[in-house]
This record gives C-alpha cells, sequence and structure tokens, in this order.
C-alpha cells in the first residue's frame, strides 16, 4: 500500500534536491567542487524563468521527499540539500545545454505513480542515469564517481560500516537494458522471501508469446521458439542468485536458508516483458513494506558509498553464439591487456569451475562482497568456494598495481574501488589448471569480463551436462568463459531439450570455426542421448573395413624403392625363383600389382623384409617397404555450397552448382539439397584394384534450429580408378604399358622402372599404344561425365572446387517501390506499409456501396499505398 | 452540404492521400446525380483550376473532380468521380486479405517472377581443397601371408 500519497505530490510539496555526482565525464573526479553541487548551484539553477531547471553539464538529480523528520540530515550532507518548489519541477523539464537530459520517461503503474506522486517521477538521462525520488535508488547505468570527501552526504557511516548503522539486508535489483535503465534498486530488506517468491510468480506469469520474439539467437520456428522461452521463463529467468551476509552465492532459489540472505540480485539479459515484471514486483514489494522499519530510506547512501554497485549483463551474439558478460562496474574498469594472460589449456575432460568474487576497496580496507560460484558438473554444483580465500590474499591486488601503467595511481588511490576477481579452474585429466584474472577499477566502465561457450565436447549427438566445455577464448587477460549456456546444459540433461542440444552443438562449431586458442576438444565416446524425432542411420564408414585379397600389401618408402624393387627382382642375392615353381608356372604371379596412388594408407610404423611367398626378396636395408594394415584410406572434403543473393535466386533453376571431383570432373549438385548445407566429397580409396568409390554426401541441417546432422544423404556417388597399375612383367606389360604411356606426365615417375623380361612383345605393345593413347586424349576432357579409367588419371586436375552458376540479378532500388516483392501471406492490411498488392481480397466488409466494393478490390488486387 | 477543394498530386492508388486544402465551400446536388458521380454546383466565382479534388461532407467522400462547367452567375458546376481508397481508408486498414505482394513485407524465397533479371550469368569457382599431386604412394601387392 502506498505509504502516503499525499505526501508525495510534486505539485503541492517541497522537494529536496541532492547531487550525488556530476555524470560529465569531463568533470575532474577528483576536485569535489566538480562533482558535489553545492546549495548554490541549485540556487542559480533554480531561478531559472522556464519553469524547469537547466544545469549546465549534466547531473544526476535525486528526489528525496522521504527524509524522515527524526533524521532531517537522512545519511545526507546538509549542504548538498536545497528545497525548491515542487510546482516548478511537476513538468520535469530539466535540461542541459546539449538538450534532452531526461528523455525517457519509465512508465509507472497506475498504483506505483500513484504511490511515488507523479507518473514520470523516474527518467532516464541520456546517458543512461537516473534520477529517482523517495529514496528508491534505481541505479546507474554510468560509472558515478565518489570520492572521499569529508563531510560529504555519505558521512554518516564514514568509517563506521561494521556498527550498527551499516545495513546488513539489501535488496539488489540488476536487470542489465541498454535502452531502459539499469534496474539497481537497493532496499533494506529484512526478509527476501516474499519478494522472491514474487519475483518467480511474476516472471511465471509472463505470457511467454510475448517474450518470444523479443530474443534469441537462431530460426526457429513459433512453436519451438515458444516452447523454448517458455522454458527459460519458468527456469533461466528465476534463476536469482541470493547472498547471505557471508558472501555465499546460494543456489537459484534451492537454498531455504533465507533468513541468512540479505540481498538478491537477478541478473541475466532478460525480455523487457521479463524485466517490466521483475521491476514492477519489486516496486510493489516496497510499496507493501514502507512502512517496514528495515526500509528506510538512508542506507543506499552508505552503499553507494561503499561504491558496491554493479551491473551485470549479458549479450548473446547470434552468429557466434558467444555469451559476452559485461560488468559494469561503479568505479571504471582498467585496461586489461597484459593482465593475467590467458591461461593456453587443452582439455580432454570437463571438469570447470568459475568463481568469481566481488570487491570493494575503501582506503585499502578490501571487503569481498559476494561469490558467483559457477560449477559445470552437476554433481558438484554445491561446492562452495572458499568465500574469504582472498580477502586477506593481497598479491591479486598488488598484481593489478605491478601491471598497470597508471601513472596517477596513488592518485586515485584514495577512490573507493571495486574490482571482480575471477578464477576458473579446469580440471582435466585429474590435473587442475586455474586461471585468475582481475577486472575493475578505474579506466573503462564496461570492461567485457568474460565470454561464454557452452561446448560438447565431442560434435556427436549427445550432450550431457558433464561434458560441457566453457572454454578459454585465449587472447588477452580479460576473456574467459563460464555460465550462461552451462545453465542450459543442465536444463538440457533434465529435460532431453533438443533444441539446447543443437544450440550448444552449434556452439562448438562456432568455436571451432573460430580456432580457439589453445583448447582442442577430446573425442570421448558419449552416451546417445538424444531425443530427437528424425531418425538417421548410423554414419558408415567403409573405409574402416578391409576385405584383404589374400596377398601381403607393402608400401613403399619412395619412387627409388621402385628400381631397388628391381634390383631385387633380377640381381638380388637373396631371391631363387625355385622356391616358388612348385606353386607358379612363372614365378613372377607371385607378384600380384604395383600400383601408384595419390593417398597413403595406414602401415606399419617400421620398415619390414619383403617376402613374394615364402621367399626372401629384399631386406629392410635393401628395399624400403612397410607392411599395409588397412586396405581401405578415406580422402575427404568439407564444403558448403552457400547462397548469393539469399532468396529464391540461389535454388534451381535460377542457380547450378557443380562439384569438380577430381579423376572423374563436373558433378551437377542438386541445389534444393546440398545449398547451405555441410557436405562432404568422399573418396572410399581399395589398394587392391586401385578404384575408389566416390560419394557426396550432404548433412542437412534442422531448419528449426539451424543445427547440422539430423540427417544425411549420399546425393551422388561413382566408382573411379585412381590407383595407376606399373607393369612388372610381361603378362601385364602389355596391358599396362597403354597406360604408361597415357601417362604421359609420368615419365620420370616410371623411369626408375626396370622393364619385365619379354622385349619380344614390344612391338605389339606399341601397336596397340598408340591407338590407347588417342582414345585417352579423347577422354581427357572436364566435361565427361565418368570414370577416367586410364592411367591419364594422373594428368588430371586434383583440385576440388565449386562453380556456381548464377543470374545477374537488376536489384533495382525502386523496383520494391514501384511493385513490391512477394509475400504470399495473409496480413491486416493496417500493419503493412507502401505498395501493396492483395490477392482476392474480399472487401465486403466495408460500408460501401458494391460499386465501390468492387473498386477498392480491383485496387488492393492491383496494387496500392499504403 | 459543402464541399471542401483540394489539390491532389497522389497516384489514384494511394490510400491516404496528401491534399491540399482550397477552401470549403456551400454546394447543390445536381439532377441526375450517383453517389459515385455526383454532380454539385456551387457560387464561386474564383474557382481555382488547379482543384482536382474534393470532399463532399454530406456524402462522407472524396471526389475526384471531372468535367467543370462555368456557369452564369458566377456558379460552378462539378462533376466527381469517387475515389473510395481515400474514402474508406480506414476501413480498409483493417482488412485481412492475402498480400501477394509488398514494398517492405516480403518472403525473399517466394519464387518472384517479376524480379528483373538479364539473360547472362555469372559463373565463379569457390576452392576447397585438392588431392596431394606432389606425392605418389606406391603399393606392392604380393603373394604370402
Amino acid at each position: 500500500m502506498p505509504r502516503d500519497t499525499h505526501d508525495f505530490n510534486l505539485s503541492t510539496h517541497n522537494i529536496t534536491l541532492y547531487s550525488k555526482t556530476a555524470i560529465n565525464f569531463v568533470a575532474n573526479q577528483h576536485n569535489p567542487t566538480d562533482i558535489f553541487l553545492k546549495e548554490e548551484n541549485f540556487q542559480e539553477l533554480t531561478n531559472d524563468l522556464d519553469g524547469g531547471m537547466t544545469l549546465s553539464g549534466g547531473i544526476t538529480v535525486i528526489l528525496d521527499k522521504l527524509v524522515p523528520p527524526a533524521n532531517p540530515n537522512g545519511g545526507m550532507y546538509n549542504g548538498e540539500r536545497w528545497s525548491v518548489d515542487g510546482a516548478s519541477l511537476s513538468a520535469f523539464q530539466f535540461k542541459t545545454t546539449s538538450e534532452g537530459l531526461y528523455t525517457d520517461a519509465i512508465t509507472l503503474t497506475p498504483d506505483e505513480a500513484s504511490f511515488f506522486g507523479v507518473p514520470t517521477l523516474y527518467a532516464r538521462a541520456a546517458n543512461g542515469s537516473l534520477i529517482y525520488s523517495q529514496g528508491i535508488y534505481l541505479g546507474f547505468d554510468q560509472t558515478p564517481y565518489t570520492t572521499d570527501i569529508a563531510g560529504d552526504f555519505c558521512s554518516i557511516n564514514e568509517g563506521r560500516e561494521d556498527e550498527e548503522v551499516t545495513p546488513t539486508a539489501y535488496l539488489l535489483m540488476d536487470i542489465p537494458v541498454a535502452n531502459r535503465f539499469t534496474g539497481l534498486n537497493r532496499r533494506k530488506c529484512a526478509d527476501l522471501m516474499p519478494l522472491r517468491d514474487a519475483i518467480v510468480e511474476a516472471v511465471r506469469d509472463v505470457d511467454y508469446n510475448y517474450i518470444g520474439s523479443c530474443t534469441y539467437a537462431t530460426n526457429r520456428t513459433s512453436t519451438e521458439l515458444t516452447a523454448l522461452t517458455k522454458t527459460w521463463v519458468d527456469d533461466e529467468y528465476t534463476e536469482t542468485a541470493a547472498y547471505n551476509s557471508a558472501g555465499d552465492m546460494f543456489g537459484a532459489f534451492t537454498d531455504t536458508d533465507w533468513e541468512q540472505v540479505d540481498s538478491l540480485i537477478t541478473a541475466f539479459v532478460f525480455p523487457p516483458a521479463v524485466q517490466d515484471a521483475i521491476y514492477h514486483t519489486v516496486l510493489d514489494y516496497i510499496m507493501d513494506n514502507w512502512e517496514s522499519e528495515e526500509l528506510t530510506p538512508n542506507y543506499y547512501d552508505y552503499n553507494w558509498r561503499k561504491g558496491d554497485e554493479w551491473t551485470y549483463t549479458a549479450e548473446l551474439d547470434k552468429s557466434t553464439k558467444r555469451v559476452t558478460f559485461t560488468m559494469n562496474k561503479l568505479t571504471s574498469g582498467i585496461n586489461m591487456d597484459g593482465v593475467g594472460a590467458a591461461d593456453a589449456f587443452s582439455t580432454d575432460a570437463v571438469a570447470l569451475k568459475a568463481t568469481h568474487r566481488v570487491y570493494i576497496e575503501n582506503d585499502g580496507n578490501k571487503r569481498m562482497l559476494a561469490t558467483i560460484n559457477e560449477d559445470n558438473n552437476p554433481a558438484t554444483a554445491t561446492k562452495k568456494a572458499s568465500l574469504y580465500e582472498l580477502v586477506s590474499n593481497t598479491d591479486a591486488y598488488k598484481k593489478y598495481a605491478k601491471n598497470t601503467d597508471s601513472t596517477d595511481y596513488t592518485a586515485v588511490e584514495f577512490i573507493n574501488h571495486m574490482f571482480v576477481e575471477s578464477e576458473i579452474s579446469l580440471t582435466v585429466s585429474g590435473t587442475t589448471s586455474t586461471y585468475k584474472y582481475i577486472s575493475g577499477l578505474e579506466g573503462q566502465n564496461a570492461t567485457p569480463i568474460a565470454y561464454a561457450y557452452a561446448v560438447p565436447i565431442d560434435d556427436s549427438d549427445t550432450f550431457s551436462g558433464d561434458n560441457v566445455l566453457l572454454n578459454n577464448s585465449g587472447h588477452c587477460g580479460n576473456n574467459f568463459e563460464f555460465r550462461s549456456a552451462l545453465y542450459s546444459a543442465l536444463d538440457l540433461v533434465a529435460g532431453d531439450n533438443k533444441e539446447s542440444i543443437q544450440e550448444l552443438i552449434n556452439a562448438m562449431n562456432a568455436i571451432a570455426a573460430h580456432s580457439v586458442d589453445g583448447a582442442t576438444f577430446a573425442k570421448e565416446s558419449l552416451t546417445i542421448n538424444y531425443n530427437g524425432s528424425e531418425s538417421q542411420s548410423p554414419e558408415d564408414d567403409t573405409a574402416s573395413l578391409d576385405v584383404g585379397c589374400g596377398g601381403v600389401m607393402y608400401r613403399l618408402g619412395g619412387l627409388l624403392d621402385i628400381t631397388n624393387l628391381n634390383r631385387q627382382l633380377w640381381a638380388g642375392a637373396n631371391v631363387d625363383w625355385n622356391n616358388l615353381l612348385c606353386l607358379f608356372d612363372n614365378p613372377l604371379d607371385a607378384i600380384y600389382s604395383l600400383m601408384s596412388f595419390p593417398c597413403d594408407f595406414d602401415h606399419s610404423q617400421a620398415a619390414e623384409d619383403v617376402y613374394v611367398g615364402n621367399m626372401l626378396l629384399a631386406t629392410t636395408s635393401e628395399m624400403t617397404a612397410y607392411r599395409v594394415t588397412t586396405r581401405h584410406a578415406k580422402i575427404e572434403f568439407d564444403f558448403y555450397p552457400h547462397g548469393y543473393y539469399e532468396n529464391f535466386l540461389d535454388y534451381a533453376p535460377y542457380t547450378g552448382i557443380q562439384l569438380h571431383v577430381p579423376y572423374y570432373g563436373l558433378v551437377d549438385l542438386p541445389v534444393d539439397k546440398v545449398l547451405d548445407h555441410d557436405c562432404k566429397l568422399i573418396y572410399y580409396v581399395d589398394c587392391n584394384t586401385g578404384m575408389a568409390r566416390v560419394q557426396v554426401k550432404v548433412y542437412w541441417k534442422n531448419a528449426a534450429t539451424g543445427s547440422s546432422k539430423t540427417g544425411r544423404a549420399v546425393v551422388w556417388e561413382s566408382d573411379i580408378k585412381i590407383g595407376v597399375d606399373i607393369p612388372l612383367s610381361s603378362t601385364n606389360f602389355n596391358a599396362k604399358l597403354v597406360g604408361m604411356l597415357e601417362s604421359v606426365g609420368a615419365t620420370a615417375l616410371t623411369a626408375g622402372l626396370a622393364l619385365a623380361p619379354g622385349a619380344t612383345t614390344v612391338g605389339n605393345v606399341a601397336a596397340n599404344a598408340v591407338s590407347c593413347l588417342q582414345n585417352a586424349m579423347a577422354e581427357n576432357n572436364i566435361s565427361k561425365s565418368g570414370s577416367f579409367t586410364g592411367n591419364t588419371s594422373m594428368l588430371a586436375d586434383r583440385s576440388v572446387y565449386l562453380v556456381y552458376s548464377r543470374p545477374i540479378w537488376s536489384n533495382n532500388a525502386q523496383f520494391n517501390h514501384d511493385f513490391g516483392r512477394k509475400l504470399n501471406d495473409r496480413r491486416s492490411l493496417g500493419s503493412v506499409q507502401g505498395f501493396t498488392k492483395t490477392y482476392n481480397a474480399d472487401t465486403s466488409s466495408i460500408p460501401a456501396t458494391k460499386t465501390e466494393q468492387d473498386m477498392i478490390k480491383q485496387y488492393l488486387d492491383n496494387g496500392v499505398y499504403l | 452540404m459543402n464541399v471542401t477543394l483540394y489539390s491532389n498530386k497522389d497516384l489514384d492508388s494511394v490510400v491516404s492521400k496528401q491534399l491540399t486544402a482550397f477552401g470549403t465551400y456551400t454546394c447543390k446536388l445536381q439532377e441526375p446525380c450517383t453517389l459515385e458521380a455526383p454532380k454539385v454546383r456551387m457560387q464561386l466565382a474564383n474557382f481555382n483550376p488547379s482543384a482536382n479534388y474534393m470532399y463532399i461532407d454530406l456524402l462522407k467522400r472524396y471526389y475526384y473532380i471531372g468535367p467543370v462547367t462555368y456557369l452564369e452567375n458566377g456558379l460552378v458546376e462539378i462533376v466527381g468521380s469517387v475515389d473510395p481508397l481515400m474514402s474508406f481508408s480506414n476501413s480498409i486498414r483493417g482488412l485481412d486479405a492475402i498480400v501477394d505482394r509488398n514494398e517492405f513485407d516480403y518472403d525473399d524465397y517466394m519464387v518472384d517472377p517479376d524480379l528483373l533479371m538479364g539473360v547472362e550469368r555469372v559463373n565463379t569457382t569457390e576452392y576447397i581443397g585438392h588431392i596431394e599431386d606432389s606425392t605418389q604412394y606406391y603399393l606392392l601387392n604380393v603373394a604370402g601371408v
């Protein structure tokens, strides 16, 4: 209930003005006269004859009508009070020399407006700072400076922080929003439980359909977005952190020991609807509890003086899925370059914990205000960092001093400081690395203190909370990752939220694309926990199959070893062909093939002696050869056909996409199947035959989530000969010489070959070679559809590339105005503008004659300008 | 009954036209008269020939000014033709309809044969990679175990 609305009527009551700080950054923050306006300032200003106030340079004005009679000073410095006629302020026409200081009024509900006197009582300055009334402090978006000035408005608590006058409970509403106010609303609250419940209830009452259009990253159907936002409303947005007097952060309303809790912080990016819900809930709470002794209006001064306010914002980058956390500090930040250089760490396990400790530094008396713990392991989420671990650890602060080039450090030393010390520990296979980082102090207003990624450590469709990697982004000292998506991950574990899975996989992909320094993503096996409705066959990998061929396959060390092979065949000291005569009429039949490939095969690490049957052909000293362990190899290329116009012109029949497949030629790809999808060109090479099964695979995205790997298909495949036969004996020389002749460019390659015996057949070979060469030349046409079967494959262009054939769109800027563009969807004509052409509009509801209705219908169907 | 004369420079297809008013005058309807094409007569010695649009309050409609006839004694007779778009602009905006085309709200991926395209095409390539071309690997397959 309003305490006394009559008292707060600005038109009939005097208002006490307080100036806390100049927010003109040109002002010298160390000069009190530049910061705190004195009576004479207000005297001068309120004499302005335009009915309002003209404040040169811009200041933050605090309207405080609730200074209790028992404490007239209200914790304020008397010299900074000034009474003015409320009537002159009723219009709130505050102006500055630059015009428009207070431009963005915040709308209150009727009850709130009644309670606070006038509906425009709250106004936001152009730089984001706020004015407030009745002692309700709405906080600052910028960085109001405070200086240690004797006798200032905070003097009542100066040096008495630990005494009874020190408030023991505060309410902090930290609702970051760029274009609204930053609602840091601090009140002393004896019992926050009702408020907590009220906030939760209010947030859950928010129509999530209203939220749906406000935020988030990916393309979703409305249904999916609605479901997701509902989840947020139910879960994440009520994740309000609670702090007790010791600085422990309780879980998101899970702890029940609320008697110890003395502050609440909500610190997420909320959609406006949620912000409004929370904001008004807090105001309601204050209104309902205004008579409470604990809600005296003066304690904010103490907190203000302590410099322990901050805003905590997070923004999700839609393209990279990166969440940037920003701490807007009461005092400014510093340039963190060179401070706390990132420790590169690789990860194959995911026990990561982040702790962020918020300190204030008041004339050398450091005090920790709060600790925020992050732990990605649900099983250990209850771990609480030692709250005062660093209270006495001055190294952190020294580190700041040591690494800061600030030449005026001593000048600012006396200013109350606030800084955040963040510590991330990452345990990798039992080894823990810790990354510590300090943000805060003077320098810049909003230092990005963290970037967050949520990363499943495998790109499989599997995900669980334990497999979240929150990863260091590397460069500079002021970047690390924690948080937001972690919650999504935990939600995921509980709810098998498919969208969340895909979101996180997307995030991982985004990180992989950014080549995070020092981070590797382990390929641990993960339990399949994918609850998607799509079905897909397991990823085949025929390269892992080895059919064998009854022989032994050696991979020679190089071209020289072909010469060595021939030397051993015909002049090897160990070779006794008689050993093979019992098995073969021609001992050379024991040599099945010698082929050249453009790819390697898995083989033994050490060279081995070469046996033909039971005959030692060459020792390792005579020839380098490795035993092939896998007779299939895979050559793989990833590609991503992308659109250009980002409209229907990117599809067939307007756009054609071809893929150049080495050893084959150009392949027409089905545009509708491959455009904007991950694709692979894969060669499965068989070393026995020299053939390769070549496939183009597409991994379709889920249209709703933008995630990949929800389906795959082979959209093209063919068999191609890519192994080149090298003849060793007369039995295959005749046939294979054809290939040799075709392989003109391989002259040097085959120069080391010693011709097999059987020179009498050379004439026949040469005759055949002529015709075959002609055929080969004819086949060496890149537009040919089919495999290059000859050895000319060695001459083929081995580049893999896409060929786009697109129309040229005359995108005339006037076209849309003159003709419009295709929509073909139902709309209220009041919601569209400009050129509009309807299809068979129903005008029967228009109160006009039939003739006129028909005329209107004809106009609409031919195009009108709305 | 009054008629307000305007100058209109907008296309007929503009629903809410930007008008420049010349003045409001008393007029009388002349028989025969239809709602869509009324004939009005007014005492107006100095009829502004730039007036090409009018609003008749009794009929609650906007009209394009058609033939203007100067009569004796400063009388002017005007034949109008109704502009249903301007006259019922609010009702039109209240309609729900399938919007085939729109200037600002459209679907890029809806096939639009009206887009201006030339017969020329642009061909581009995008390099992906290449199969190794500097090294060959030699595999020897022999009898044995």
